[in-house]
């Protein structure tokens, strides 16, 4: 609750904080505000400018935009939030893991992990969908996959800080298991850093998966899907930029709020500048 | 070359092409006056040509670069007749089983040797070699057996009667190569081109140019007229359409239907928009669940408003279609009402075949070109309210081509048009189809085009010609909702580019810059 207090008293924090949850709002509740099916044409007002009944205007098959952005929410944030989760979390035991068994184990995860962050996210996130096939789904998992090295790094850097600490000396002279001073010593006091980068990430991974759709590997038409729906308004550009304008807007919107939200969230968890 | 003999070839090429073309004719000789020679013309393709050898060629970009280094025995008119190329002549015995092709004298290839008989039979040898893999070689007809009449003649003889065998030789792979390279080298083809084409390949870089330069041996005086051809790749057609209006490129021979109107409204550029029998069809594998059931695929195309899919799929650049390869372009074309859309009938006719509850389906639509997906999307939406619940699956060309194209239960296919209906009928539609993806195997059909394939008579062929499109309206091998034009811009300084409706033939050896 502290936390929650000390980030609205920030002013990057609050504002991130305040896009975030409209967002979650949104996403959650994106299909009953629609105010038009998503997929329903509209012959008769193909490429419409905004106006009271399409406030967003349409794209070129007639189709209301704004209800596509609402209702794209979902998919996109949501499948972001969880290629995030999934790289934080499998980042995380992997760099806690190893920072805090060192030695061989340590080298052998870490040269792992080295030889995989050469390889660009994205290209990576490229060849584990040519693997797998492309779908939504797919593309989380790819992101996922892609983000836990770098996640790992992070964890790693902060155990071996904890590690050297008292508390975990006096935990293992208790005799504890391996899985439980992870668990319940080390992996609390090493989780201030991690929410940071994860909630940086979030944006990374919104615009990853929308790079994804663009290049035709993740979400499949007509999902309304932010990036697929900017790849095919891209053919429609010089007629009508709505199409292209009302996505791309969401995308920058959300990378803003979840980046603010981080930054925030690094100064009122860190202990030096907190007070 | 000289001038007497060039001036009998035009003759006879005169009377080759018949009474139909003397107007044209005589308007080109008028034209020959202003013909400004010289110069290099820069044209922009977004599909990479990736295969040189013109035996082995399959996409409009390939053809256009083989037919730029190669000739054949005929080439396409505009008007979907044959004319002379290394053929300056050309008849046939009464039942259209024998016939003799008179070859020109005095063609050479690149490597300086003349263009014999021999040559021809070699080429076509190795092109109906199954062992060639030559694509779509069951479309040069019939031929049973190819051979030489003493220097400059060659005899081509067919199983069957085969009326439109000159046209048929028009096929992009029907080049002519030396005996010698096909015999010791035919793989070096892949890499160096010998051939006796108005141009000779300068350079090649795969994904980036090809630059072609001119054949001062070529065996028509004075063409080509352009001393060098600068041929680029895009990566896609948005970045040729921009190089287009920033005069970096003086001719697209493909413009998509989205771009058509901002290019044509270019400064210093003209749109040029061909009526063409090129078309999207929905395929349906006829031998699995649920196809292999008539009254499933009845049901399908009730689901389609084919002038809505002119409009938004083809941007209104388009005719629709009713399920039948041919169009008005053809000669053959036999009108018939267009089916209309009915979605309430769609859904009886599923309820009768065994689906009350509608069928859920993925329908797979590669990403080039771009209306591809379009029409997939479209097709979703319209199916919707017959009993449809269909998926999209997009994916790029290259994994389409290899693991759906031919194999896929339900995709979305893309065809240029074909010279006649016999020849797209046999890439597609009859039983031993170069591309027989629909799996229709209709009996009744296959008899029908084998019979016009092996008739002369005109009303005869219209006739039959007439009942294989009812037979293909009513038992529906593929949904062919909508035709394309043919769109294309040049500058305004690019002369003599005349767009051929089959898609895949270019001229370019005619095409002059005016200064």
């Amino acid at each position: 609750m502290s936390t929650l207090r000390a980030l609205l008293k920030n002013p990057q924090g609050a504002l991130g904080l305040v896009i975030v949850t409209a967002l979650l709002v949104i996403a959650i509740l994106g299909p009953s505000l629609a105010p038009n099916d998503p997929e329903a044409f509209n012959f008769g007002s193909r490429f419409a400018a905004p106006s009271a009944q399409f406030p967003l205007g349409t794209d070129w098959y007639g189709r209301d935009l704004l209800s596509r952005v609402l209702v794209g929410a979902r998919s996109t944030v949501l499948l972001a939030l969880l290629a995030t989760l999934i790289g934080t979390v499998a980042g995380a035991v992997i760099g806690v893991v190893s920072g805090y068994l060192g030695g061989l184990a340590d080298e052998m995860l870490m040269r792992v992990t080295d030889a995989l962050m050469a390889i660009p996210s994205l290209l990576f996130a490229l060849m584990i969908l040519a693997v797998l096939g492309s779908s939504a789904i797919n593309a989380v998992l790819a992101i996922g996959i892609a983000f836990t090295p770098g996640m790992a790094r992070i964890a790693r850097s902060v155990t071996l800080q904890v590690r050297s600490l008292d508390y975990v000396s006096a935990a293992r002279a208790r005799g504890e298991s391996l899985i439980w001073i992870v668990l319940a010593e080390i992996l609390p006091n090493t989780i201030a850093p991690v929410i940071v980068e994860g909630t940086i990430r979030v944006a990374f991974a919104i615009m990853t998966l929308a790079t994804l759709s663009f290049l035709g590997l993740g979400a499949q038409p007509p999902a309304p899907e932010w990036g697929l729906m900017i790849a095919e308004a891209r053919t429609h550009l010089f007629r009508s930029p709505w199409p292209v304008i009302a996505p791309g807007v969401a995308i920058a919107l959300v990378a803003i709020g979840f980046n603010l939200l981080g930054d925030g969230l690094r100064d009122v968890l860190n202990p030096k500048t907190a007070e | 070359m000289t001038f007497t003999l060039d001036r009998r070839s035009f003759l006879r090429t005169a009377a080759a092409s018949g009474a139909l073309v003397t107007l044209p004719g005589l308007a080109s000789i008028a034209r020959a006056q202003d013909i400004q020679p010289g110069g290099t013309l820069r044209l922009a393709l977004n599909i990479t040509p990736s295969v040189l050898n013109p035996m082995l060629v399959r996409l409009n970009s390939e053809y256009l670069l083989a037919e730029l280094l190669y000739s054949g025995l005929t080439m396409l008119g505009a008007d979907m007749t044959a004319q002379p190329d290394l053929a300056t002549e050309w008849s046939a015995n009464d039942d259209a089983t024998e016939w003799h092709f008179t070859l020109r004298q005095g063609a050479t290839f690149s490597n300086g040797a003349p263009v014999t008989t021999a040559d021809v039979v070699a080429s076509f040898t190795k092109l109906l070699d199954p062992a060639t893999a030559a694509p779509g070689s069951r479309n040069l007809g019939p031929i049973s057996e190819v051979v030489a009449d003493g220097e400059t003649g060659v005899i081509f003889r067919t199983s069957t009667p085969y009326a439109d065998l000159p046209v048929a030789l028009t096929y992009p792979t029907a080049k002519i190569l030396p005996a010698s390279v096909i015999e010791n080298d035919f793989d070096s083809l892949g890499t160096t081109p010998v051939g006796s084409g108005p141009f000779r390949l300068k350079e090649f870089v795969a994904d980036d140019r090809a630059v072609v330069e001119k054949n001062p041996d070529y065996y028509i005086e004075g063409q080509p007229y352009l001393d060098e051809i600068v041929v680029r790749t895009f990566p896609d057609a948005a970045g040729a359409a921009a190089a287009m209006l920033a005069g970096e490129v003086d001719l697209l021979t493909e413009v998509q239907p989205t771009d058509y109107k901002r290019i044509a409204d270019g400064k210093g550029v003209t749109g040029m928009r061909t009526p063409s029998g090129r078309f999207l069809d929905v395929v349906m594998d006829c031998t699995v669940e649920p196809f292999n059931n008539p009254k499933v695929r009845e049901a399908l195309s009730y689901c389609v408003d084919r002038q809505a899919m002119v409009d938004m799929v083809a941007e209104g650049f388009g005719t629709p279609g009713n399920d039948t390869p041919v169009n008005a372009a053809y000669k053959y074309y036999a009108d018939a009402p267009l089916k209309a859309y009915d979605p309430e009938k769609s859904k009886a006719l599923l309820a009768e075949a065994g689906y009350p509850d509608g069928i859920q389906i993925e329908l797979v639509a590669s990403v080039k070109p771009d209306y591809r997906a379009a029409m997939a999307v479209v097709l979703r939406e319209m199916a919707k309210p017959g009993g449809w619940d269909i998926t999209v699956q997009t994916m790029d060309h290259p994994t389409y081509l290899d693991q759906v194209w031919k194999k896929g239960k339900f995709y979305v296919g893309y065809y240029n048009m074909q010279p006649t209906e016999g020849a797209i009928f046999n890439l597609l539609f009859t039983s031993d189809a170069s591309w027989n993806e629909t799996r229709w195997n209709n009996a009744e059909f296959d008899k029908l085009v084998a019979e016009a394939d092996a008739t002369t008579d005109t009303d005869k062929r219209a006739e039959l010609y007439a009942k294989t499109q009812e037979l293909m309206r009513t038992d529906i091998p593929a949904l062919v909702p909508c035709f394309f034009d043919l769109l294309g811009a040049r500058g305004d300084h690019v002369q003599g580019y005349e767009q051929s409706p089959r898609g895949a033939t270019f001229a370019l050896h005619k095409v002059w810059l005016s200064k």
